[in-house]
């Protein structure tokens, strides 16, 4: 509660242009905001250019919010549509029709595959369309309806590209450790 | 059934974040939101004005054709040069103090704007005797008085967002 009424407070203070005000919201956000465009461009320069641009859009737009999501659901939203339309700028793949390396059985994993570095190695790895869909159901919490809209695609195809967005990751972190133990070896 | 690494990415997803400094990242939306925000002054709002100033001495004028036309003396065109001067030079002035302001297209159309509508005013006066001068002056003051209310805004709105904001704010999420 005491969180809502801080945010709630400060989003005021920067609707009436506060730039104290306009800092700490960029501040609160900023880490999250720029991961999201990480894991979306695959690359630190666009990111940090889709942030900067997604964060005027939310300065010249904050007179809109009204406290029908929290801040941060919002600024998201913001910041994945910016990314969504700079990639569909670029043409890119956002659906791949045929994928040449389809899997067809879900690769079973050993627990030295759970480690962060190698996940997210294997998460940069995916082709670009697999890569948004699993970042936007996994790490940003959207759901499949949500990332139809996200995507301007079907519901069901955003789920097929889920699975084989999640079966594709795996394959990779197998190849990965098979990579790597022959280098040991 | 739940997949395991589905599990684990979302239990640990924090995880995933890669570091980010972003002090000089926010210098530069700082710096374009400034243009922005120069680039959006309410130019709308001052060509309504402008343009209200234009109906209502056309309006005046409209008026005079049928009643009385008093024949404006050569003193109030001198007077009205004048003030142009001046006011020239005191836009000048301000357009000097704004950093690339020459630069600035949407700026500088905007005043051209205004300076249309100014021009057409005093036209009026120089060749209908039977204008009310007393109104179109008047008009043509407001504009020119707009065009520097405009600017001083612009070096306002300039050094408020020149002022920085505190550096002791934690990031949390």
């Amino acid at each position: 509660m005491a969180d809502l009424d801080f945010k709630t407070e400060l989003i005021e203070k920067c609707k009436s242009g506060n730039h104290s005000a306009q800092y700490e919201l960029y501040n609160l956000y900023a880490k999250s905001m720029y991961n999201i465009c990480l894991r979306m461009m695959k690359n630190t320069m666009d990111a940090e250019d889709m942030l900067q641009s997604s964060f005027i859009d939310v300065y010249r737009k904050l007179h809109q919010f009204s406290f029908q999501s929290t801040p941060g659901a919002w600024i998201k939203r913001i910041v994945v549509n910016n990314c969504t339309t700079e990639l569909k700028k670029r043409r890119l793949d956002l659906v791949p029709i045929t994928e040449r390396t389809e899997v067809t059985n879900e690769p079973f994993l050993q627990d030295q595959h759970f480690d962060i570095t190698r996940i997210k190695k294997a998460l940069f790895k995916l082709p670009d369309g697999y890569r948004i869909v699993l970042s936007l159901y996994l790490m940003e919490g959207y759901d499949h309806q949500e990332i139809a809209s996200i995507l301007d695609i079907t519901e069901s195809t955003s789920k097929s590209q889920y699975s084989r967005a999640r079966k594709k990751l795996k394959q990779i972190l197998l190849t990965d450790g098979i990579d790597a133990l022959s280098m040991i070896k | 059934m739940k997949d395991r690494l589905e599990e684990y990415i979302k239990k640990n997803k924090e995880a995933f974040n890669d570091d980010f400094y972003g002090e000089k990242l926010w210098k530069s939306i700082q710096k374009q939101k400034q243009a922005k925000e120069v680039v959006q002054f309410p130019f709308t709002k001052l060509l309504k004005i402008a343009a209200t100033a234009l109906i209502v001495v056309s309006f005046g004028f409209l008026l005079k054709q049928n009643l009385i036309a008093p024949n404006h003396t050569m003193s109030s065109i001198e007077k009205v040069e004048a003030s142009e001067k001046e006011y020239a030079k005191l836009v000048s002035n301000k357009l000097n103090e704004i950093p690339d302001s020459k630069k600035n297209t949407k700026l500088l159309k905007e005043m051209a704007l205004i300076d249309t509508i100014t021009s057409e005013l005093k036209n009026e006066l120089l060749l209908h005797s039977h204008v009310n001068s007393e109104k179109v002056v008047k008009a043509m003051m407001k504009n020119y008085q707009t065009k520097l209310d405009i600017l001083e805004n612009i070096l306002v709105k300039m050094e408020e967002n020149s002022i920085q904001p505190e550096k002791d704010t934690k990031i949390i999420y």
